[in-house]
């Protein structure tokens, strides 16, 4: 009996050990799947950190001007670096270029975004659309990659309406309206990847009221960094061939602005 | 006997305090990352709300302009003030709206020319932040029955604090 109590124990005893050592492989296989995945998350974080504070700071300084400029261009489709345009006064753009991969510092590693942490900036905008910009950072280190995007609205239209403050008072044959934003040329809205945005400029209004040659006048080269270049005019060029009264009507053409704002066209009145 | 309790309880307490400084090491990169966690979610969390209240401060502005005719806003010299809306983020607020120009056609406005400035207003955690911004839009009147047919151009648009 005694002995069949000891067997008994012995087996036990088996089974408790292997039990137990079930629990702690268990325990060691658990902690260390628990272990890594902090610490996966945990060394990244302050890259990440880093690597987005840089990003939103850096974004966020030239967005402000983004949001007010009269267009943009992305230098092409794998490039980082924007060219933006601000209207300083009439008749004169001034393009700013930035790089983002240089400001968020992928470029150039510095501090904790080493060379391991891989780090990546892209720049993307959204086909057809000159309003968008989105700019998206990923930083990966081993098998964690962490990213995250910052999207910029252009919110000003570059349209090329008629500055309020230059309507001629008397009409004479030839009358100049400086325009807010520069046009690029006649026409309806243009698809910059099919068509060379420089249509003609010249248009005859037919309008009975006043036959008139109207054109783009005070012509400004816009270009990029790689030269690619557009022609904007600043003003537009009224030349009355018909009778001039002193109460006048003229048929404005359909204008396409810098960044593609289309204005429709439009009957105005000029003089008293 | 005494004297061996003594020292086994100074020994003890050592213990503990050993302890508390291991974990207190453990701790302290935990807490420095949940630190930088926290302010990062802030910086991601304010910059968004404010591009977001700039684009629904211009699309406030835009509506307001092609439904001035509604709003019976005579045109030079007539404006619209304190138009307000709640958003997620704060409260936005059209302080002024003011057409100061037009050109004529024949029968009405081809062109009208607005300034506006508008106010957000953010509450960041109990702090509250505000942004204003200024502008001014070119109105193309469409002459159709419909104003909300009418082109509205932001041509400028500036953020101050």
């Amino acid at each position: 009996m005694i002995g069949k109590l000891r067997g008994m124990t012995l087996v036990e005893t088996l089974i408790a050990m292997l039990l137990l050592g079930t629990i702690l492989g268990v325990v060691l296989f658990g902690s260390t799947y628990l272990l890594v995945w902090i610490q996966n998350r945990l060394v990244n974080m302050p890259n990440y950190v880093l690597g987005m504070g840089r990003l939103y700071n850096a974004v966020y300084l030239n967005t402000r001007d983004i949001t007010r400029s009269a267009t943009f261009t992305l230098e092409g489709e794998q490039s980082t670096t924007v060219t933006y345009w601000l209207k300083e006064s009439w008749g004169e753009m001034v393009p700013t270029t930035i790089d983002y991969e240089q400001l968020v510092g992928a470029g150039t590693l510095g501090g904790t975004l080493t060379a391991s942490t891989n780090p990546t900036v892209s720049v993307q905008r959204p086909r057809n659309n000159n309003y968008l910009l989105a700019v998206y950072l990923r930083i990966q280190q081993g098998s964690r990659p962490f990213d995250n995007t910052v999207v910029i609205k252009k919110l000003v239209n570059a349209a090329p309406v008629m500055e309020e403050e230059y309507r001629p008072a008397t009409p004479s044959q030839t009358m100049t309206f400086k325009l807010k934003y520069p046009a690029v040329g006649f026409g309806k809205k243009l698809d910059e990847y099919t068509t060379d945005p420089q249509p003609t400029i010249s248009f005859t209004s037919t309008l009975a009221y006043v036959p008139a040659t109207i054109s783009l006048d005070d012509p400004e080269s816009i270009c990029d960094t790689k030269n690619r270049c557009v022609t904007a005019y600043w003003s537009l060029k009224v030349q009355v061939t018909g009778t001039v009264d002193n109460t006048m009507y003229v048929m404005l053409p359909e204008m396409v602005g810098l960044d593609n704002t289309p204005v429709p066209s439009s009957l105005v009145k000029v003089g008293p | 006997m005494l004297r061996l309790k003594a020292k086994l309880g100074g020994f003890a307490l050592l213990m503990v305090l050993a302890f508390l400084m291991i974990l207190g090491l453990l701790m302290a990169p935990l807490f420095t990352a949940v630190g930088q966690i926290s302010s990062a979610t802030i910086s991601l969390e304010t910059v968004p709300a404010r591009e977001e209240a700039k684009a629904a401060a211009v699309n406030l502005v835009r509506f307001l302009i092609a439904d001035s005719v509604n709003s019976a806003v005579s045109c030079p010299g007539g404006s619209l003030t304190g138009t307000e809306i709640a958003l997620p983020q704060g409260r936005l607020n059209v302080t002024s709206l003011r057409c100061y120009d037009r050109i004529e056609t024949i029968s009405g406005d081809a062109f009208r020319y607005w300034s506006f400035e508008s106010t957000f207003e953010y509450n960041l955690r109990g702090q509250s932040l505000t942004y204003t911004y200024t502008g001014s839009a070119v109105q193309f009147v469409m002459g159709t029955n419909d104003q909300l047919d009418d082109y509205v151009y932001i041509t400028d648009f500036e953020e101050g604090r």
